[in-house]
C-alpha cells in the first residue's frame, strides 16, 4: 500500500527542512507543493530529495491540495494526508491518522486537537474563535466535529478519487466536510497534537480570515452551487 | 447649463475611448455599438430632459429624472454582479493552467528520474 504524505507551503523557508525531516521519520513518500512562494522554498525542499510540484503564482491552499492529490492519483498513492508546513504539526500523529482507514473502517480521518484538549496550547481566543468556527460548519455542512479544520486529515484513495475541490483558499476546508455529506463517505476523528509557536501563530490563518471565509462559503452557497 | 456642458463632455470622452479600444480590437463590434449607444442617449437625455418624462410615465414614476435613476441603479448593479461571475471564472481559468503546468513540469522533471514517487 502506497502512502503518501502532502505538504502545501508557501514562504515557509524557515521551516520547510525541518518539517520534511520530521515526516521522514515516519513517512517516506512526501509530496510537497510550493504555492508560489517567493522565497527558498522551492529550492529547500527539492535538496531534501522528496517530490516537490512548483505552482508558478500563489493560487491558495485549495489549488495547493488539487495539484498534490492529482499527482498522488497518478502515482497510485492510496492513502494521502495532509500536513502543514508551519510546524504545528507532528509526525508521530501520522500513524494514529491512518490506522482507521488501514482497518477499513474511514474513508476520510480528521485530526482533532479538542478529543485530548490537555495536549493543545492553542491560545484562548483562538480556541474561542475554532468553537465557533465548529458551529458555522455544523450549520454549513451538518457534520458536527469536535474540531474545526486544523489541516492534518488522511484520505483513502476512493475518497482522493470522488472528492471535488472548487475553492481556492481555505474555504476548501469547508468544502472537504461538504462533500463527505454529499458522497456519504465514511470519516472518523483521531486525537492529534497541535503546537502553536509565534511562527505558526503569525503563518496560520488569522482571526479576521474568519470574516473573509464565511462570506466565501455564503457566495459559494448561494451563487455558485 | 454647465453641468450639462460637463456631462456632454465626459460623455464625449467616454465615446472617443470606446472608439479607441474598439480600433485596438480590444472589445467586440457589438460592446462598441451598446456602449456608444448608451453615451449617446445620455447625451441626449442631458439636453432633452422632458424626454425622460415619457420613460417616467410608462414606468408609472412621477418624474422623469426618478426614473432614469432606478434604471440606471438596475443596470449597475446587474453589470457589477456579471462581472463577478465573470472575475470568477477568470480566476478558475487560472487556478486550471497553474495546476496543469505544476503537474507538466513535474512530469518532465520525473522522465529524468529524479525524486519521484
Amino acid at each position: 500500500m502506497k502512502i503518501a504524505v502532502f505538504i502545501a507551503a508557501y514562504n515557509e523557508e524557515k521551516m520547510i527542512e525541518h518539517v520534511i525531516d520530521d515526516v521522514h521519520t515516519v513517512m517516506s513518500n512526501i509530496i510537497v507543493v510550493d504555492d508560489g512562494s517567493t522565497d527558498t522554498t522551492y529550492q529547500r525542499a527539492e535538496q531534501k530529495g522528496v517530490v516537490v510540484l512548483q505552482h508558478c503564482i500563489n493560487r491558495g491552499k485549495g489549488v495547493a491540495i488539487r495539484t498534490a492529490t492529482q499527482y498522488a492519483l497518478e502515482h497510485g498513492v492510496d492513502i494521502l494526508i495532509h500536513f502543514d508546513a508551519d510546524g504545528q504539526h507532528h509526525a508521530n500523529d501520522i500513524p494514529k491518522l491512518i490506522e482507521p482507514i488501514l482497518k477499513g473502517e474511514a474513508d476520510v480521518v480528521l485530526g482533532s486537537r479538542f478529543m485530548h484538549p490537555q495536549d493543545s496550547n492553542a491560545p484562548f481566543w483562538r480556541t474561542f474563535m475554532l468553537k465557533g468556527a465548529i458551529l458555522f460548519s455544523w450549520i454549513f455542512s451538518g457534520i458536527m466535529l469536535s474540531d474545526a479544520h486544523n489541516g492534518l486529515r488522511a484520505f483513502n484513495r476512493h475518497a482522493l478519487k470522488s472528492i471535488i475541490i472548487r475553492e481556492d483558499g481555505f474555504t476548501y476546508a469547508s468544502e472537504i466536510l461538504d462533500e463527505i455529506r454529499r458522497l456519504t463517505l465514511r470519516y472518523a476523528e483521531v486525537p492529534v497534537t497541535i503546537t502553536y509557536s509565534d511562527y505558526s501563530l503569525h503563518k496560520g490563518q488569522s482571526s479576521w480570515n474568519a470574516i473573509r471565509i464565511a462570506y466565501r462559503l455564503f457566495w459559494r452557497t448561494f451563487f455558485l452551487k | 447649463m454647465i453641468i450639462q456642458l460637463f456631462v456632454t463632455l465626459v460623455c464625449v470622452l467616454i465615446l472617443f475611448k470606446a472608439f479607441g479600444v474598439y480600433r485596438k480590437k480590444e472589445v467586440r463590434f457589438f460592446t462598441f455599438f451598446i456602449w456608444s449607444l448608451f453615451w449617446i442617449l445620455a447625451i441626449i437625455l442631458v439636453w432633452q430632459p422632458d424626454l425622460t418624462n415619457y420613460l417616467a410615465r410608462f414606468l408609472q414614476v412621477t418624474r422623469g429624472v426618478d426614473a432614469v435613476f432606478y434604471l440606471a441603479f438596475t443596470l449597475l448593479f446587474y453589470l457589477i454582479f456579471r462581472l463577478m461571475v465573470r472575475i470568477e471564472r477568470l480566476d478558475q481559468e487560472i487556478t486550471s493552467l497553474v495546476k496543469d503546468l505544476a503537474l507538466l513540469e513535474r512530469k518532465v522533471h520525473d522522465s529524468n528520474k529524479r525524486n519521484s514517487l
